[in-house]
């Protein structure tokens, strides 16, 4: 022991020797073994949460916060040929529930319940919902939104989705369609082009924390913004044209109608309208009127205007010339056991005449020369029976039967537009490449369509085929403009004034098909009007259609007439061409165009009899119902600074005729000033501007 | 003059000299380790909430503690030997105060309100119940005491427990009880009456539980069946194991711990801070957390077997066991292997209390270390 002292102590440090006895040293010892076995077993149930099960722990660990929650892209805007926007998403609140972390779901649905006036019972049934989520209301007013959060409920979370806002309102209706809250396009140009103005849904790494809250954010996949449309369609002219298509609808008391204006030199389609409309914000009640693009859903017998089509065939295939006349014996014809006949009791005309007398007869008579083949295969070159292609769903392709299977009668109805069906835009399209020097281009309505990043992913290029030679194109052009012609020999529009342009077209009504009684209806007609202009060098193909009139004018150029003018003329000034200074004296024979020289009443009998041919002398007014702007009373511009643009936009709409939006966010100015006297619908411009709201 | 005569050293170059040949430096480097662990992951657990700091008090403290260790080493134990009846008195005294005047928190009353400082008793329970029964076993050992004498003494030292029970702290009353338990297997004599009186303890389970708060009988229910109520009570578990089974074999790294940093866990720096370093450590970190507090005991206990006298080496036999019995009882509740109880772990967890009982123990065991030396 000294020793060992002395070694240690020369060391400096003298170890002593342990005290405890042997029992307590070897307990000592066998705790330790004991310990190190229970870490051991720790060690091991760590190796089996860790390694073995790790992968599953991993997946559910970040199952239940990680929820993978899609984030609709917004949707492309859709802008009209001049930049307006037609279609804009903006962000808008939506409230939804984590009901696993709801603590208290009967007294979170009774509050609920009241601050979004939704039924308790369906709110707690979202809340029971066995899900980590479920929506409880989906686009609510920013009020609803401050309350709810203010409320503060567990489990219960506001996020931001995009909405969908029109501007153009029920003006751009089913050709713009709509697209539903999620973000799917469900009609017109919204649903054609889906594709391209969905972009990329993105994926939210929604963390959420223990309390439901959304702790990060973490974009798993960012949204990819859908790619910005531009469309050929113009917002005036559409807006022209929904005007004067509603008008003329109501005037006549119609059940329908559509209008069409095409861009002659591309094809382009500057303005679609149809009646009934629907408001894309709120599609639910138009769509239940059976508002639809009837430019394209709906093919009709086109009737007389056809004859148009008929005479450019003929003259292109060396069969008559313009020249050429014809001997009508009084506008009667007999087909077998039918009659033919014209409205007009003309003993003979020439081409031209046929075109602006509407001449039935003639029509067969030329058809004749020109042959069956002849005949179909230019219809067919023309665009008809074919689908145009254009960028909108639903399209018809209307129906021609092969010329083989035609008999005799049905071949000489052919020759004035009955036994085929055909879409207005089939027809319009067609008449525009008569306009065009005979190059037919097919209808179209995206312009391009331009991604988020800048890319061109889309840009219309002319696809134009010349379907009949240039000269019998513009040899048929003063034969529409002889339409408009007055006088006892004047034409079928001779009571349509178009303000400043001479024009060029072709009436047309069709009695309707009775597909119930077969045959044809005594009393339901679909009038139209169809033309170019200017006449010299047309820019416009316009088509007014009016399905059933109900009033006593039923007659295409009395009933559509009117709309076509409206619409030619404002959009000819729209696009600055100056207005002809001779453009009244095509009106010969008439001293002054408000004060036609009263024509014959054209005969709306069916142009075919079968017996019994009815007498109908409609009174040249009678049909016309007060037009007017009747109903309007002074207003003030209204304050719409601060508001959502939902609201702004319902706001609006009471003064402003058209409002023309930019931005997003809550409105910050406004054209006309608040408060500013607006004696009638103006146009209005609004400027979004995001604020804080979050 | 002798050194470590008096509680406070004065100190000369020559003194420090000496103070650092003897001093145990194995045990002051696992000690330090084993912290180091502990702050970085206290930084990670806290630095993206609200509550990040609680780091930088941490850290404050394990610096006051490491001086309090330091002073402590310096001391004799055995000149602390006399006042460890006075410590035990003031532990009851101080749970007793709880009781009058104590801050309640989360369904139990534990805490005191001292000069802005909050110190819960419980956790001083431990310390002084083992420096009693230390100085128990070596009244016994020397024959100072007669063997009747010393469990009357031994059983006096487990008043504590009852009260901690009492307040109600299960957690702590389980770890106090179990130290104590150790102590016993280690030093008693004949160890089966021990086995005797646990085995009656079992019979009286039925019993204990109509005493428990309906929290507590809804931990060990959860516990027996966790995915029962997998939103409720057995939350904590399940997400615990989702947590330590994300960390897979090599972890998601350094503060990457997203299902802790989402609050899944509550108080997860004190509780749970386990769960954190498994999920960004990965078996990797987890296992050598524990092997690092494995060689830490093992140390102690390796100084319990060189200690220069019984009391001192019941000193370390109860520091390994408290630092023990909180390791496994903390990790096994992390793990599922044991129902949610407030068992911190020793270093690692955040909570002033316990890294000042947990630190004054340590030193208690470096003067025990320095001591078997004639130093």
């Amino acid at each position: 022991m000294t020793r060992e002292r002395a070694l240690a102590g020369a060391a400096g440090r003298r170890l002593r020797a342990p005290a405890a006895s042997p029992w307590i040293r070897l307990r000592i010892v066998v705790a330790g073994v004991l310990l190190l076995l229970l870490l051991a077993a720790v060690t091991y149930r760590a190796y089996g949460i860790q390694v073995r099960d790790g992968e599953r722990h991993k997946q559910r660990a970040e199952g239940q916060h990680a929820t993978r929650i899609e984030v609709p892209a917004p949707r492309g805007v859709i802008y009209d040929r001049q930049g307006v926007e037609l279609a804009v998403t903006a962000d808008i609140d939506s409230i939804y529930a984590d009901p696993s972390r709801v603590d208290d779901p009967d007294g979170t649905a009774a509050a609920l319940s009241e601050v979004l006036a939704i039924d308790v019972d369906t709110v707690s049934e979202r809340l029971g919902r066995d899900n980590r989520f479920a929506w409880i209301s989906r686009h609510v007013t920013a009020q609803e939104a401050s309350e709810v959060r203010a409320l503060g409920l567990p489990g219960v979370a506001l996020t931001s989705e995009p909405r969908r806002f029109y501007p153009a309102r029920a003006t751009t209706g089913p050709v713009l369609g709509f697209s539903n809250i999620d973000g799917e396009g469900l009609d017109g140009i919204e649903l054609a082009m889906d594709d391209v103005l969905t972009g990329v849904r993105g994926e939210l790494g929604a963390l959420r924390d223990a309390r439901g809250r959304l702790a990060i954010s973490e974009p798993l996949a960012a949204a990819e913004p859908g790619a910005a449309l531009t469309l050929t369609l113009d917002r005036f002219v559409q807006s022209t044209t929904h005007r004067a298509l509603a008008r003329a609808v109501e005037d006549h008391e119609a059940s329908a109608g559509t209008a069409i204006v095409l861009d002659v030199e591309t094809g382009g389609v500057l303005a679609m309208a149809s009646y009934p409309s629907y408001d894309p914000n709120e599609p639910a009640a138009g769509l239940a009127e059976g508002a639809r693009n009837r430019a394209i859903t709906d093919a009709h017998e086109p009737g007389s205007i056809l004859k148009v089509f008929l005479v450019a065939a003929a003259l292109d295939a060396g069969a008559a010339r313009p020249d050429t006349t014809f001997d009508l014996d009084g506008g009667r014809m007999r087909i077998g056991r039918n009659t033919v006949r014209d409205t007009y009791e003309d003993d003979e005309l020439d081409v031209s005449g046929i075109i602006r007398r509407s001449s039935n007869v003639g029509s067969v008579k030329l058809a004749r020369l020109l042959g069956a083949e002849g005949y179909e295969q230019a219809l067919r070159r023309y665009g008809f029976a074919a689908r145009t292609g254009i960028e909108l769903p639903g399209e018809r392709a209307g129906r021609l039967r092969p010329h083989g299977s035609w008999r005799d009668i049905e071949f000489a109805t052919l020759a004035f537009g009955y036994g085929m069906m055909a879409t207005p835009l089939q027809l319009t399209a067609a008449l525009a490449a008569v306009g065009n020097e005979g190059i037919y281009n097919p209808p179209r309505i995206v312009e391009r369509a331009v991604s988020e990043s800048g890319d061109t992913l889309f840009e219309r290029e002319p696809e134009g085929e010349r379907v009949m030679d240039a000269e019998v194109a513009n040899a048929v052009l003063p034969m529409l403009a002889s339409v408009f012609y007055g006088g006892p020999d004047g034409g079928t529009a001779q009571r349509v004034h178009v303000d400043g342009y001479q024009a060029g077209g072709k009436t047309g009504t069709a009695v309707k098909v009775d597909h119930e009684a077969g045959g044809y209806h005594d009393d339901k007609y679909v009038a139209s009007f169809a033309g170019l202009a200017p006449i010299d060098d047309p820019q416009l193909a316009v088509l007014v259609l009016i399905d059933e009139p109900g009033g006593d004018v039923y007659y295409g150029g009395h009933v559509a007439g009117p709309a076509f003018a409206d619409i030619v003329s404002q959009t000819l000034r729209y696009r600055g061409v100056p207005p002809a200074e001779d453009a009244d004296l095509q009106q010969r024979g008439a001293g002054s165009p408000q004060r036609p020289r009263a024509p014959r009443i054209p005969d709306p009998r069916p142009p075919i009899v079968v017996e019994n041919p009815r007498e109908q002398g409609a009174g040249a007014e009678g049909g016309r119902k007060g037009a007017g702007d009747g109903g309007w009373q002074m207003r003030r511009m209204p304050d719409l600074r601060g508001m959502g643009m939902a609201r702004a936009l319902e706001r609006a709409e009471a003064t402003c005729a058209d409002v023309e939006v930019s931005g997003s966010g809550a409105a910050e100015r406004q054209q006309p000033a608040a408060g500013t006297p607006i004696p009638a619908p103006t146009r209005c411009r609004i400027e979004f501007a995001r604020r804080g709201w979050d | 003059m002798k050194l470590g005569d008096g509680l406070w050293m004065p100190m000369g170059v020559s003194r420090w000299h000496r103070f650092a040949r003897r001093f145990d430096w194995p045990l002051f480097f696992l000690i330090a380790l084993v912290a180091g662990l502990g702050l970085a992951n206290l930084y990670s657990a806290t630095h993206a909430t609200a509550h990040s700091g609680k780091f930088d008090s941490h850290a404050v403290r394990i610096a006051v503690g490491s001086l309090i260790f330091l002073g402590l080493t310096a001391v004799d134990y055995r000149k602390l030997q006399r006042f460890v009846w006075l410590g035990l008195l003031a532990v009851v005294g101080l749970i007793l105060a709880v009781a009058v005047v104590g801050h309640a928190s989360g369904g139990a009353t534990r805490w005191l309100d001292i000069g802005g400082m909050r110190l819960q008793p419980s956790e001083l329970a431990k310390l002084g119940v083992l420096a009693v029964l230390a100085h128990v076993v070596h009244g016994y050992r020397s024959g100072e005491v007669s063997p009747g004498a010393s469990v009357l003494l031994a059983s006096l030292a487990l008043v504590p427990i009852g009260l901690v029970a009492a307040q109600p702290d299960l957690g702590s009353a389980i770890v106090v009880g179990l130290i104590a338990t150790s102590i016993g297997v280690v030093a008693i004599p004949r160890v089966w009456p021990l086995f005797a009186a646990g085995g009656l303890g079992l019979t009286m389970l039925p019993v204990l539980w109509d005493y428990l708060q309906p929290y507590q009988k809804q931990r060990w229910l959860t516990f027996l069946d966790p995915s029962a109520d997998p939103t409720g009570a057995g939350w904590h578990t399940q997400q615990s194991i989702f947590a330590v089974g994300s960390g897979q074999m090599t972890g998601k790294g350094y503060l990457n711990a997203t299902q802790n940093q989402f609050s899944f866990l509550p108080e997860h720096w004190t509780d749970f801070p386990f769960s954190v370093w498994a999920e960004e450590w990965g078996f990797v970190g987890s296992a050598f957390l524990l092997a690092a507090f494995a060689a830490l005991i093992l140390y102690i206990l390796y100084l319990a077997l060189r200690a220069r006298d019984e009391f001192g080496s019941m000193i370390c036999v109860g520091v390994a066991a408290m630092l023990f019995w909180q390791l496994v009882i903390n990790i096994a509740m992390v793990l599922g292997l044991a129902p949610v109880v407030g068992v911190p772990i020793p270093l690692i967890s955040y909570g002033g209390s316990s890294l000042l009982a947990t630190v004054i123990g340590l030193g208690l065991v470096s003067s025990v270390a320095m001591r078997r030396h004639d130093y």
